[in-house]
């Protein structure tokens, strides 16, 4: 294989190898579905219009941010940014939960619910993947 | 002290935009328009690129603004 064909495989990989990568997860999961409806006897329209749905949208996102120049996505002030970001969000969520901590404690409150806690942590993910998202284009 | 540059005149003088400048120096469009407006000091690697790429003295590019606050008084 010569040079550039090399180079003219990596552009057809970086054009079109993430939406091969999405159709063949799409696939796999309507394989699933279908074994699935053949063991259950029953086919799930609930996953189906899920995934038909992250498909497209994943898709679109994919055409959306496909990329004119060569510009790359993360540098040095992003990462350093990135970087507080994290720092900054990390302390103050521990400091919420300190006082939170107190907070119950002081309130009478011998146990926290589990529900509490996951529901503190999966918000802790948000806050911090949409900060990244926006830092990320800033 | 303050460092302050100098890459807007150059890079207008050299009729470069900063999309093809920071194409060519691997960062973000952003990265060099808050370098130019001094919100942000590029690191001592970049900012070495951005003299070699302009291929002009590190002087003409960057420079040190001492604090002149006895100058005013």
């Amino acid at each position: 294989m010569g040079r550039n064909d090399r180079s003219a495989h990596a552009k057809l990989v970086e054009n079109w190898g993430k939406i091969f990568i999405y159709s063949c997860c799409y696939l796999g999961s309507l394989l699933g579905l279908f074994i699935g409806s053949i063991v259950y006897g029953e086919f799930l329209n609930g996953p189906f219009i899920g995934f038909t749905f992250i498909y497209i949208l994943f898709i679109a996102m994919h055409i959306i941010k496909r990329k004119k120049n060569h510009v790359p996505d993360m540098d040095e002030r992003i990462a350093r940014n990135l970087f507080r970001f994290i720092a900054y969000a990390s302390h103050i969520s521990l400091a919420i939960i300190f006082i939170s901590v107190i907070i119950l404690g002081l309130s009478g409150e011998e146990s926290i619910p589990l529900v509490y806690l996951f529901g503190f942590f999966i918000a802790y993910h948000w806050a911090v993947g949409i900060g990244t998202f926006i830092i990320k284009r800033t | 002290m303050k460092v302050i540059n100098h890459i807007r005149e150059i890079r207008q003088k050299k009729g470069i935009t900063q999309g093809k400048m920071a194409e060519d120096l691997q960062v973000t469009r952003q990265t060099i328009n808050a370098i130019e407006k001094n919100k942000y000091n590029p690191s001592l690697e970049l900012a070495l690129k951005i003299v070699k790429y302009f291929d002009v003295p590190i002087e003409e590019v960057f420079e040190l603004k001492e604090d002149d606050e006895d100058g005013e008084k």
